[in-house]
């Protein structure tokens, strides 16, 4: 898979000017478009299309698929603006979210992280205008995710990786702990003004601003199958951060729990 | 803890190597009990995601379906063995209500938009799948 990006590029800026804005929505999608396999094209010309005849707003591929970062454990992911596409009958694992225009820009005003993700990394594939005055909301705004937020669900995500562990479903508990791991890097990232990437980027992310043994963790939750020794340990590592602030908790702190 | 003081009440006992797929729905279930019963809906609907792709991916092993730990192919094995006779209801609309549902709620810290009575009525159906399950096992 061909990476498109670097790893910090923002695309907000593109929407100061119409042209710009045209040219990032032409060029980003032709780049990222041709960088996947042939089924996943044909899937987001069916998401596309399918929401654009009920109507939509506009539509944007996120996640890692519009990073060019696919694992094997990736769905392709989309936000839609406007009515939700009928998908059951896709053979891919597809995740769609759908807002109303007027859900959009209260999200992105109450501080949530996904949307502007969206906006910032998606690879916009329609769009009426909604995605650009958005963009202009956040730039205008300077508006940043809410890293409290985001330590919140981190904490929920945690307590139920716990859980499940404790359940002894191991198949669920590999992806809940995996869940977990990442929201705590989230708040970490945004809590020091770093914008959380796609997930197989962001053991480096974490790794750049010091916490060595949570990205080691991160890593091995999406690239190899932890036991559940190491499960365990991971999730003891991630509430161990979330007791900590987040300065602590990108460096020196989280070298002591595993 | 006390030597001898056990809670027999666990239903995660016994141990989780010997327990079957369709066991361990049986005990999400009762963790969806007990969330109800406490008003944590975020725990209930995780669980009730838990215990109906448990019991879907037994019996879809059981006709020689590989899930692949996807998410949308257990939908779509749940009502491939709703149409085989093999569970009760189709729950495979169920699985992917359920599966937006729990990311929503945990992931984004949505509202849960189901009723405590609209997931216990999901409990009772997934319920009938894992009896299902156990009759199939027996």
């Amino acid at each position: 898979m061909k990476r498109h990006q670097t790893a910090s590029e923002d695309l907000l800026e593109f929407c100061r000017s119409r042209e710009g804005w045209k040219r990032r929505l032409n060029e980003h999608a032709a780049t990222v478009l041709a960088g996947q396999d042939r089924s996943v094209q044909d899937l987001i010309d069916t998401v596309v299309s399918r929401s654009r005849a009920r109507g939509a707003d506009g539509v944007t591929l996120t996640g890692s698929t519009a990073r060019g970062r696919r694992t094997a454990r990736s769905d392709v992911d989309f936000l839609v603006v406007g009515p939700r596409p009928a998908l059951d009958d896709l053979t891919m694992e597809v995740d769609v979210r759908v807002l109303t225009a007027g859900k959009l820009m209260a999200r992105l005003e109450g501080g949530e992280e996904y949307v502007q993700w969206a906006l910032r990394f998606g690879c916009i594939l329609h769009d009426r205008g909604i995605f650009r005055e958005a963009s202009r909301l956040v730039l205008n705004g300077r508006l940043w995710p809410d890293p409290e937020r985001k330590r919140g669900h981190a904490r929920t995500l945690v307590d139920l990786a716990a859980r499940i562990l404790e359940s002894g479903d191991r198949e669920a508990a590999e992806e809940a702990v995996r869940g977990g791991l990442t929201a705590v890097a989230h708040w970490i990232l945004l809590s020091n003004r770093v914008f959380p990437l796609s997930r197989d980027e962001l053991s480096d992310q974490i790794l750049e601003l010091g916490s060595s043994d949570l990205a080691a963790a991160l890593h091995r939750s999406i690239h190899s199958g932890p036991d559940v020794d190491e499960l365990a340990a991971a999730l003891a590592l991630a509430q161990h951060a979330l007791e900590l602030t987040p300065d602590r908790a990108r460096s020196v702190a989280l070298a002591t729990a595993a | 803890m006390l030597l001898g003081d056990f809670d027999l009440a666990d239903p995660y006992d016994p141990p989780v190597s010997e327990r079957s797929k369709h066991e361990l729905a049986k005990a999400h279930l009762e963790s969806v009990q007990r969330a109800l019963e406490e008003g944590d809906l975020v725990v209930a609907i995780t669980f009730l995601h838990l215990a109906a792709e448990a019991v879907v991916v037994e019996l879809a092993e059981q006709q020689g379906i590989d899930t692949q730990r996807r998410h949308d192919r257990k939908a779509t094995a749940a009502t491939s063995l709703f149409e085989a006779g093999l569970l009760p209801d189709d729950l495979g609309p169920d699985l992917r209500a359920l599966n937006e549902l729990r990311k929503g709620v945990t992931y984004e810290g949505e509202e849960v938009d189901l009723s405590r009575d609209e997931l216990g009525i999901l409990a009772d159906r997934i319920g009938a799948a894992v009896a299902e399950a156990e009759k199939r096992a027996s």
